[in-house]
């Protein structure tokens, strides 16, 4: 039987320990080339909001509820070239689909250089680049056990983000397979929840630290971003805009900080050649501070967000089973004029709802390229729960020269 | 096949699962508070519905009860005009909105007003107040242009007649308790600083949010029809337009309230005017211009809010349309053309018309939608509201002041 469990139960930590790569490892001389597609059918038992907005948060960026039908949901391609003597560059190209977008991105356009001394790697990058505080974050559809993100990163980090700022991390091998990488990122702020500003307005600092061992490997993350945003509006809404309330909710903006601090772990236990028990989760807490405002009303607004979500995934040889809980925690307080309009008009009235989502998730990788991906979840994001059902394709393919 | 044993640090990351998870739920629950500083306070029964905001008060004339039954009162006592022939009644008739169905209204003397008599509802929310006016923010100021205003000559309250139409209202027995009860701390109350102010609170007091349209949105039985909500729709809709000057909850994009802090006070030039392709509107009324001097406020006025709009014709600052019928048509025009005559002119081509006005294509259903739309934001309860109506007809009919002697 073949055995495929790293592209399975592991492909995603695989996925982003090679991004990670290219700020921290030393990279050979020559070219390596990644694709990935996923692309499907989504079934939902209701109909669909046509914005998806979750009670209580600001949402912005590429954070997208599910859409019934056929559509491609990834497809990414990069190229990296490194040479031995330490400077790399990456080029990555790709589609996020969604009803209303699927144009093709420049996601990564970075350069960098590693300097090697013994057992340490210190590596500078900069360009436009996918953030690297978090292994999720970072991680395509394709290489993860579910095609969509963890709750808390469509709500409190707009799924996923491209920004161009530079990077320095710092890696050092520890005795007993250990190693621990460290990072400071600092960003434009083109990524959600900050915008661009004409200094670093978003940032980032991380440690990570892995064990890989014979039968168990571990991890422990933890990371502090910031974000700064002035007029943040809700992007989503620019084509999806009405005007049957007393304010329209396209007008909302933002302006202050976001504070998220993230703590997160895996572990893995390879209990024989085939099968595997992977263990993963993330917290993360959120800190908005800042003024909402619309054309007419203003008010200022602290948020105090929590959220977290827990993995279970079961491989065995080519299939694996996977299951996520997800939850949230919304607390906000508005003052000022116009803190009952906007609690209204922006969506931060809570009305007690904790978001919450149950997945599963079934896949078959019946080829060294291809999988078929079965998924189910109970998504309560909002007050209204929804059920969803998707049946994927994923291709990955990777070349070297 | 591998047995199992854990490394120590294999531990704590599943501990640290397991503590994140129950971090999470120690957490609380979802909440938001709201703390509006205060702002609501008041010592009125607005009687609004539930969720509607706040009108303004004015720091010096903030609204009472007594206030408001006195303002009522001599809103409709046409002993507060120079000859007892006007009363704010004259042009603002409950039974239409407190608007006249006059194209122009005419003053105690006689003469012509420039400008259609607005209905008065919802006046608390209005940004500016009159047509074209961007200095006037409270009704008390306001208030003195119909009763002290030279030209025209409305109530036609002199330095000469005054102490007279004081006297009038002193020699009201009914007055002396209403004033008092307004105005408890004044020696001699009846003066005109406090029946402005009385006035004020009347007419400040004057709220609707009663309509069909209303009642449909709160979930309330409603007669609010498909076609009043395709006409919405319409309404709303990027092709018609109309929501970018009559949105909101009071349809007019000139609104305040205490929940704002950002005011904004637009006036629009519709393209009802163009004379000789000047952009030119009639010298008797050319609106923001005539006050600011600038060129290109020619033809500016505020939009009114669309709230009992189908019974308070006829429409424009210079109620020159009769019907919404015509006012809907000139809009999907994109302006008014005048062939002939002293205005004659093709508004659609107005060098200051507002951006929005760009006509559209309506066909018949469209416009029994629209227009049913507009219909169901009439507040039939405002409009026969004893809160509002003539408090000397109810309280004794042979006492009555005199009303306008038309």
């Amino acid at each position: 039987m073949k055995i495929i469990i790293n592209v399975l139960g592991l492909a995603g930590l695989a996925f982003s320990s090679a991004l990670a790569a290219h700020g921290g490892a030393t990279l050979r001389d020559g070219v390596d080339v990644k694709a990935s597609a996923l692309a499907g059918y989504t079934h939902l038992d209701r109909e669909q909001d046509a914005v998806w907005q979750v009670p209580g948060v600001l949402l912005g960026g590429d954070a997208h509820g599910a859409e019934p039908g056929f559509a491609l949901h990834e497809a990414t391609l990069s190229l990296l070239a490194g040479s031995d003597s330490g400077s790399f560059a990456l080029l990555e190209t790709g589609v996020h689909g969604h009803a209303d977008a699927s144009d093709i991105e420049l996601e990564q356009a970075l350069v960098g250089w590693t300097m090697s001394s013994g057992a340490q790697d210190l590596t500078f990058t900069a360009g436009r680049m996918t953030a690297i505080f978090s292994e999720e974050y970072g991680r395509h559809a394709s290489a993860a056990s579910f095609t969509r993100k963890p709750l808390v990163y469509d709500l409190f980090l707009g799924g996923h983000g491209n920004d161009t700022g530079a990077r320095a991390t710092w890696q050092i091998r520890l005795p007993g397979h250990q190693t621990l990488n460290s990072g400071l990122e600092l960003y434009r702020g083109d990524a959600f929840p900050a915008t661009t500003g004409t200094s670093a307005n978003a940032g980032d600092l991380f440690g990570h630290w892995r064990y890989q061992g014979d039968q168990h490997s571990a991890g422990i993350g933890l990371w502090y971003y910031f974000g700064k945003a002035s007029e943040r509006t809700d992007q989503r809404l620019t084509s999806d805009h009405s005007h049957s309330g007393t304010t329209n909710v396209s007008n909302v903006r933002f302006t202050g900080e976001t504070g998220i601090i993230g703590l997160s772990g895996h572990w893995r236990w390879l209990y024989s050649e085939a099968k595997s028990l992977t263990l993963s989760g993330e917290y993360l807490q959120v800190n908005a501070k800042g003024r909402v405002q619309d054309d007419t009303h203003l008010a200022q607004l602290r948020g105090k967000h929590a959220g977290a979500w827990l993995q279970v995934a079961l491989a065995c040889a080519s299939h694996e089973l996977a299951l996520r809980y997800d939850r949230v925690v919304l607390d906000n307080h508005l003052s000022g004029s116009g803190a009952t309009v906007l609690a209204d008009s922006a969506n931060l009235q809570t009305d007690d709802h904790e978001p919450q989502m149950f997945s599963f998730s079934w896949q078959w990788q019946f080829d060294p390229d291809l999988a078929l991906r079965l998924e189910q979840s109970i998504n309560r994001s909002t007050d209204r729960t929804l059920s969803e059902s998707q049946v994927n394709l994923v291709w990955r393919r990777a070349w070297t020269f | 096949m591998g047995g199992f044993s854990m490394h120590p640090v294999e531990c704590g990351s599943a501990a640290l699962l397991l503590a994140a998870s129950l971090l999470l739920s120690a957490c609380g629950q979802s909440e938001t508070t709201l703390d509006e500083g205060g702002i609501n306070v008041t010592a009125f029964d607005w009687q609004l519905p539930s969720g509607t905001p706040l009108p303004l008060e004015p720091d010096d004339n903030p609204m009472t009860t007594t206030s408001f039954a006195l303002g009522r009162h001599l809103f409709y006592d046409a002993r507060l005009s120079s000859n007892g022939t006007r009363s704010c009644s004259s042009c603002h008739v409950q039974a239409l909105g407190f608007s006249d169905g006059r194209v122009r209204a005419t003053g105690a003397t006689g003469d012509s007003l420039a400008r259609n008599s607005q209905a008065l509802l919802n006046v608390a929310y209005n940004a500016t107040l009159t047509w074209a006016n961007f200095s006037l923010t409270e009704l008390e100021q306001q208030a003195r242009i119909p009763l002290f205003g030279e030209s025209p000559v409305e109530h036609g309250i002199t330095d000469e007649n005054r102490e007279q139409v004081l006297q009038r209202l002193r020699d009201e027995p009914r007055y002396t308790d209403l004033f008092v009860a307004a105005f408890p701390s004044d020696a001699d109350p009846v003066n005109f600083t406090n029946i402005i102010a009385a006035l004020g609170s009347f007419v400040r007091g004057m709220v609707s949010f009663d309509s069909e349209f209303d009642r449909f949105q709160r979930g309330e039985p409603s007669t609010y029809s498909a076609a009043a909500e395709r006409g919405r729709q319409l309404f709303n809709g990027e092709e018609l337009e109309c929501f970018h000057c009559h949105g909101g909850y009071n349809f007019s994009d000139s609104t305040v309230d205490r929940n704002m802090s950002f005011v904004s006070r637009p006036f629009h030039n519709t393209g009802l005017y163009n004379i000789g392709g000047t952009g030119d509107f009639p010298e008797d009324s050319q609106g923001l211009i005539e006050l600011t001097g600038d060129p290109s406020d020619m033809g500016k006025f505020r939009a009114p809010t669309l709230r009992n709009i189908a019974v308070t014709a006829p429409y424009m600052h210079d109620g020159s349309m009769a019907s919404l019928d015509e006012v809907l048509a000139f809009y999907a025009a994109g302006g008014r053309v005048i062939e002939s005559g002293p205005y004659a002119g093709d508004g659609r081509f107005s060098p200051f018309k507002d951006g929005f006005i760009n006509g559209f294509t309506m066909s018949e259903q469209n416009k029994q939608d629209l227009i049913a739309f507009l219909e169901s934001l009439t507040d039939e309860t405002f409009n026969t509201d004893p809160r509002f109506s003539n408090p000397w007809l109810e309280e004794n009919a042979d006492a009555a002041p005199a009303q306008e002697a038309e």
